[in-house]
């Protein structure tokens, strides 16, 4: 065997782990192993009384760890999403796959009525067909998120460490103690909102399948605009109350008190949706294709109006805030 | 216990000491075949996965110097400690020599 080929496995070698290493640390490291592996097999050779062939060069690196372990030797563990937001991100992919397939059911009837009732196995198959890439595009959305929130939350938790204090901590059993999972989603959620009525409010409306691709009518009215600002507000300080709990992992009457004032606006601001001029309408001839029927989404807003004072009462109870009537004297 | 999770045991017992094994033997400078040699020839076996990434460790934290030097057939990395170094050792000697005694005395 040719010294040249001796070589060409280490050299292999030294790439091979090179190759998985940040560019910055590279070529020392490179430099360093190759030297190091040199060294080993004159050694071999001069102890062993061996010959530099393949099978020592094999030999020696077989000794070594592949390439792969090498390399994450010196790069450590690195992750996107950390194990403490890890249970949120599961719980907020949950709840996403739930939403995007609920959508895509509510939009198979449309479909349906527009390419007749004999078209079901290929209006399923469409539906699929469009839901695969909404699930993804998605997904990557909320990991990007969760990779950021994850950065945010470690700072701040890092800096937490370091003068914690034990009587802070909470009960075992206590209305006080946050969800970080559920906050952590909320925050996700409050956010994808944001960018959705800021960014893509033509998205709000109805999609369905017809003449050959996925059509989409767009629902918002002009009176929409009108509730942006105080909309905006409510979910910015809804982000920033959540972030608040999720740093102090309880709640404090601060936030307690907080949560009620946004409880109480968002509920006026959906009375005031509900009640104002239509935020989302469509006329029968906008919804010819369809099946001609006019659409309005109000019954959605009171469905979510009847939830949030549901919600709200809930909190009520949970955090005892209300008033104690003494039935005897 | 299986000899597996006795092995896994064994090694982080040593994965602890190994840092003041390498700050010692550096007070004499040696490039990183060397040390390999050095530390097993003295009982203490080591390979290059962890070394060479423990090098690099102290290095940055400041406890370790290097330079590249041709001395022989090819350039090889050679470390020495530092001034944070030396006094590193020195504090830790001291703790594992507290340990030592406090090993000892649980374990007879």
């Amino acid at each position: 065997m040719r010294n040249q080929e001796k070589t060409d496995f280490i050299e292999r070698y030294v790439a091979a782990v090179g190759r998985q290493l940040p560019r910055r640390m590279r070529a020392d490291v490179e430099g360093e192993l190759r030297s190091s592996l040199q060294d080993m097999l004159e050694d071999r050779v001069r102890t062993l009384d061996r010959t530099t062939d393949e099978e020592l060069a094999v030999e020696i690196l077989k000794e070594m760890d592949p390439p792969g372990k090498m390399a994450a030797r010196y790069t450590g563990t690195s992750y996107l999403i950390g194990p403490r937001l890890y249970p949120s991100f599961l719980m907020a992919t949950k709840i996403l796959l739930l939403i995007l397939v609920v959508m895509h059911i509510i939009g198979m009837p449309l479909t349906l009525s527009e390419s007749g009732s004999g078209d079901a196995l290929f209006v399923l198959g469409e539906t699929l067909r469009s839901l695969i890439p909404s699930i993804l595009g998605a997904s990557g959305l909320l990991v990007m998120i969760f990779a950021l929130l994850d950065r945010v939350v470690l700072k701040a938790d890092e800096s937490g460490e370091k003068g914690w204090d034990p009587r802070k901590l909470p009960a075992v059993r206590t209305p006080n103690l946050v969800s970080t999972a559920r906050t952590v989603t909320l925050i996700v959620f409050a956010a994808a909102a944001m960018v959705l009525i800021n960014f893509y409010p033509e998205w709000i409306g109805i999609t369905y399948y017809s003449k050959g691709g996925w059509q989409h009518i767009s629902a918002l009215t002009s009176a929409f605009s009108t509730y942006l600002l105080p909309l905006n507000l409510l979910l910015g300080l809804d982000i920033l109350l959540n972030l608040v709990l999720v740093r102090q992992g309880q709640w404090s009457p601060l936030t307690r008190w907080g949560k009620v004032v946004l409880f109480i606006l968002g509920m006026a601001l959906l009375i005031a949706m509900i009640s104002g001029p239509p935020v989302t309408y469509l006329s029968p001839e906008e919804m010819e294709p369809v099946g001609g029927q006019d659409f309005d989404l109000v019954p959605l807003l009171i469905i979510i109006l009847i939830l949030q004072i549901f919600r709200f009462v809930q909190f009520l109870l949970r955090h005892r805030l209300y008033i104690q009537i003494p039935l005897k004297q | 216990m299986t000899q597996k999770q006795l092995d896994t045991m064994g090694l982080e017992l040593r994965r602890g000491v190994i840092a003041l094994a390498v700050l010692s033997q550096l007070r004499q400078e040696h490039y990183g075949y060397s040390l390999i040699k050095l530390l097993n020839e003295q009982g203490l076996e080591i390979d290059q996965g962890t070394l060479y990434p423990l090098l690099r460790r102290l290095e940055s934290s400041g406890l370790l110097k290097s330079e590249w030097r041709v001395e022989g057939p090819r350039p090889r990395r050679y470390y020495r400690t530092s001034g944070d170094g030396n006094e590193a050792l020195r504090v830790l000697g001291q703790e594992w020599n507290k340990l030592v005694e406090v090993m000892e005395g649980l374990l007879s």
